[in-house]
């Protein structure tokens, strides 16, 4: 199985008035073909900008600081605009937040479509775009495409507003996609529609998504493997199964503890406690170990590297050395077992 | 017993008019009501008349049609008394979702909670607002450092906190909280979740929790509604209506948040509602006790 | 979509509305200009009126029925404007519109290239900025334009025939022609640079910052990081995307500056001695001279309106949304 990207060791900043962001720090990770890969983690905490970074969708002021990219097989860590606009949309392509905000409100969704369909094609005459626009409004399950391809942005509901973003996002084939919450501002019922859709296209079309998400419901629909990220950095990378069944980090356990199902019966529910840190002076050593209850002393000293567990699984924390004390998981066979 | 319907909700409906040819009907014939020192939960998707009833509770909005009285005054009468006029006003808070708009940026902390205390002249002196401000801030799970700060400098939890701290400050007897925490991360939704429940039990006032996100509501609330396209069509105990959900969109709302055990979430199937198309009779009936359900046909 | 039937109905609203507020208008200004202060028949008979015996000024005021009650005098007014009769100007002794037809073709040679000019120039400006948004080229262009704004027109206007009239003579510092040359449409073209300049130099910059503004606002909105995430270049989207987005409010604004520009080429017309509308109606307000002031204030007016509702109407093509809001589409929102 082929890693369709590959990043090693990346590190993004942003410079703002208050001083550098660390915004990702020494960040490494591969996507294979036909997979889908969750990133989970607290707003702030790095997710999006990760993403972002991949395809250079980010303001001026962001600095990839450290570390390259590799993608469909090139190292893409020094591609300028022109070579990213040749990359764009036909190796890989994004899915954003809002489906409100992502179409231009005055332009009929069928030639926003069809737009994307001769970006990286001009000998595509435009009938023969349109056709193809019709098409790609049906493969994500637009009923009616033929009319509704003329109609505008505010004509649909936001379901369909997301269902024709995909449309666009799948227009040139694309390897890989990249889906930043694309569910967090629909409403339940639709969500589930759009997670389907996501995973139907992934069999088809054998694309490799990364799915950035804050909530470990939707990760547990969708993905095939997870990274937990905290403060910038990814502590715990697994497979769903690793993640779920057998968490290692204690970020890990304190997000999983703190679903409503595990207090189902109980007076509070369980949190995590405190805020996540500046990342402007980003904390020595753990970042997590101020609100971690079983932080090690050396967890305040120095970072915790990352351990291998098994072939599939690797988590970030000192209690995973061999001079750690043993705690035992707070999470054993999952919140429905409580 | 006069006033055991604390705040009562009969019938209302409320219309929008976007032009002079287009109207939006966001709430429909709805009915309900919230017993003293209940926790209420009125969930729904996005458009579905939920901030709408919460607005027309507060007497922001005027209802196009119905009736909302609090604690036997009707809330949009027109021949109050002043004495009813001030209950109304100091009795009933509302905390709104985005506290990042609904204080205003350029003022401090402490003028943005003291300016209640002065229009209501809950405060004798300086000294003693100063201490109910201190007071109400502990409550909240804030520290006095927090008081000259302006909404910009804290965190969105904290700002929440700020809000909710204002509300209490009026001791009030129902709060109205329209979504307070869907801006909110997810750590920080389970703090401030755990903090309302604390707050109530500590303060007992009434409490209408409007949200979108139904393990929160499953959690805090004593009872649920669930509204759909304007109209409420389940209403029930919390423990009854999770287990046992009567009305189809119920059904479909509940299956549809997915389960946080992968092995079990991909091996469900999610069904699709489908809202029936031609109604030709609605009507509310009671199928459990306390567990009413409206029955479409 | 959109629907023949509902078409007809709309534009009879507008032509409601466009008669009705031409109605007011005319109000309006008669009141104004026969309420303020001054001597209607000094602008008929010049310094004769100050020897005119009490008696003879009664006659010639009956004559010229300026002594009955104003409504009187409106109505009679509206009559005649109704059958296409403005009575004369009491300065040139000559039929209003006949006075006004020998000049107008001046203003619209100047106001109309000029106004386009400004659209069009303020456009390409606006672009060029915002696509250099923060370079050398933007910001020298924001701090000449802020000086130049700054200028009042009747100063420029003197600058500019001071360097190019006076210093070095090579454009003519007044009038429309050089007299004998009526028809030699090169010489026109030199009387038509200095004033047309002084329009745009003085107007341009405000439309330009407005259009960068806009734009840059448009740039960052989400469907700009589709758009790019699409593949497309940022000429693509600035074009095809972003424009489209601020055209519509463009197009509004162009259409409220009209009186502005409209006001500031009559400035330019009185220092330039520049045989216009703008001339005209400085002289007439001035001598009282009623019938001609009228005339000109309501062309005036109508220009305005019709160019409002040019704009809207132009605007509701543009943007689907401003037509949906008025209702003369029905939106389709399915799940």
């Amino acid at each position: 199985m082929a890693n369709l990207l590959e990043i090693q060791n990346l590190s993004v900043s942003f410079d703002t008035h208050a001083g550098e962001v660390q915004a990702v720090r020494d960040v490494s990770l591969s996507l294979p073909e036909g997979k889908v890969l969750a990133l989970v983690g607290e707003s702030g905490c790095g997710k999006s900008v990760l993403c972002r970074s991949v395809m250079k969708l980010l303001p001026r002021t962001a600095k990839i600081k450290s570390g390259s990219i590799i993608a469909g097989g090139v190292d893409i860590t020094n591609y300028g605009e022109r070579d990213m606009r040749k990359l764009r949309g036909s190796l890989f392509a994004m899915v954003f937040q809002d489906p409100m905000t992502t179409l231009n409100p005055v332009m009929p969704v069928g030639d926003q479509i069809a737009e994307a369909v001769r970006v990286h094609n001009r000998r595509i005459s435009k009938e023969a775009a349109h056709r193809r626009a019709v098409e790609l409004m049906k493969l994500v399950g637009i009923e009616h495409a033929e009319e509704r391809s003329k109609l505008y942005p505010y004509n649909f509901s936001g379901g369909m507003r997301q269902r024709s973003v995909m449309a666009i996002a799948l227009a040139s084939n694309p390897r890989i996609l990249f889906a930043d919450e694309p569910t967090t501002a629909l409403d339940v019922t639709i969500q589930a529609q759009i997670l389907d859709l996501f995973r139907e296209i992934q069999t088809t079309l054998h694309t490799a998504t990364l799915f950035v998400t804050h909530d470990l419901g939707v990760v547990a629909r969708v993905a095939d493997l997870v990274a937990v990220m905290y403060a910038g950095r990814i502590v715990e990378l697994g497979t769903v199964e690793d993640i779920f069944y057998d968490p290692r980090h204690p970020y890990t356990w304190g997000l999983l503890q703190a679903l409503p199902a595990w207090s189902k019966g109980r007076d509070t529910l369980n949190v995590i406690p405190g805020m996540p840190p500046s990342l402007i002076h980003p904390p020595r050593g753990d970042a997590f170990a101020c609100r971690n209850e079983y932080a090690l002393g050396i967890d305040y000293l120095e970072q915790p590297p990352m351990v291998k567990i098994s072939e599939t699984h690797s988590a970030a924390t000192w209690l995973l050395d061999p001079a750690a004390p043993k705690i035992p998981s707070p999470i054993q066979g999952g919140p429905h077992a409580v | 017993m006069p006033y055991n319907d604390y705040v009562s909700v009969e019938h209302l409906s409320h219309r929008f008019r976007l032009t002079r040819k287009i109207a939006i009907d966001a709430v429909k014939d709805v009915s309900f009501s919230i017993d003293r020192g209940e926790i209420l939960g009125l969930v729904g998707e996005s458009g579905s008349g939920k901030s709408t009833v919460a607005r027309c509770v507060m007497g922001i909005l005027r209802p196009s049609g119905g009736r909302v009285t609090y604690d036997g005054i009707d809330v949009n009468g027109a021949r109050l008394s002043s004495e009813e006029k001030i209950r109304l006003q100091c009795e009933r808070q509302i905390i709104f979702q985005d506290s990042g708009s609904a204080l205003n940026p350029r003022m401090s902390v402490r003028r943005i909670l003291s300016e209640p205390l002065d229009i209501c002249g809950l405060a004798r002196d300086r000294g003693e607002r100063e201490a109910l401000l201190i007071q109400n801030l502990d409550f909240v799970g804030l520290d006095a450092g927090i008081l000259e700060s302006r909404p910009g400098e804290l965190s969105g939890g904290q700002r929440q906190r700020v809000s909710i701290a204002r509300a209490l400050l009026m001791k009030p007897k129902l709060i109205v909280a329209d979504e307070p925490i869907a801006s909110l991360d997810v750590s920080i939704q389970a703090q401030i979740v755990n903090l309302f429940k604390h707050l109530q039990a500590e303060h007992g006032f009434t409490f209408l929790f409007i949200a979108h996100d139904l393990a929160m509501v499953e959690f805090l609330c004593d009872r649920v509604g669930v509204m759909s396209k304007g109209r409420l069509v389940e209403l029930a105990p919390t423990r009854q209506l999770y287990d046992a959900p009567r009305h189809p969109y119920t059904r479909a709302l509940l299956s549809a948040v997915p389960i946080p055990d992968p092995r079990l979430e991909r091996s469900r199937e999610i069904p699709v509602y489908r809202a029936p198309e031609h109604v030709t009779r609605r009507e509310w009936t009671r199928v459990g006790f306390d567990h009413y359900v409206l029955m479409e046909r | 979509m959109m629907t023949r039937k509902k078409w007809l109905p709309y534009l009879l609203k507008k032509l409601v509305i466009f008669l009705a507020s031409v109605l007011a208008l005319s109000v309006i200004v008669f009141a104004v200009s026969r309420l303020s202060p001054g001597d209607p028949l000094v602008s008929y008979y010049g310094e004769r009126t100050e020897k005119m015996s009490p008696a003879e000024r009664q006659q010639t005021m009956e004559r010229l029925g300026l002594n009955a009650p104003l409504t009187t005098q409106y109505v009679r007014w509206l009559e005649g404007a109704l059958r296409g009769e403005f009575g004369i100007s009491y300065k040139y002794k000559q039929d209003v519109l006949d006075v006004i037809a020998a000049r107008i073709g001046n203003t619209l040679l100047l106001g109309l290239p000029g106004f386009i000019l400004t659209f069009v120039l303020a456009l390409l400006l606006g672009i060029v900025c915002a696509w250099r948004e923060d370079s050398w080229l933007d910001r020298i262009i924001s701090k000449v334009g802020t000086v130049l704004s700054c200028v009042p027109e009747f100063w420029l206007s003197l600058v500019l025939i001071l360097f190019f009239s006076v210093i070095w003579r090579l454009l003519p510092s007044s009038g429309a022609y050089t007299i004998g040359r009526e028809n030699d449409i090169g010489d026109r073209i030199r009387h038509l640079i200095l004033p047309m300049a002084v329009m745009i130099l003085s107007h341009l910059w405000y439309y330009a910052y407005m259009i960068r503004n806009k734009l840059l606002e448009e740039i960052r909105a989400d469907y700009v990081l589709l758009a790019k995430s699409k593949g497309l270049s940022r000429g693509q989207i600035l074009f095809r995307h972003c424009l489209r987005g601020i055209l519509p409010a463009y197009i509004s604004l162009m259409a409220i500056s009209v009186p502005h520009i409209l006001g500031g080429t009559y400035i330019i017309e009185t220092v330039f001695s520049y045989p216009g509308i703008g001339t005209l109606s400085y002289e007439s307000a001035r001598w009282k001279d009623y019938n001609m002031l009228m005339v000109l204030c309501m062309l005036t007016g109508v220009v305005i309106i019709f160019a409002n509702m040019l704009g809207q109407i132009i605007n509701e093509r543009i943007d689907p949304r401003i037509r949906a809001s008025e209702g003369l589409e029905v939106p389709t929102n399915e799940p």
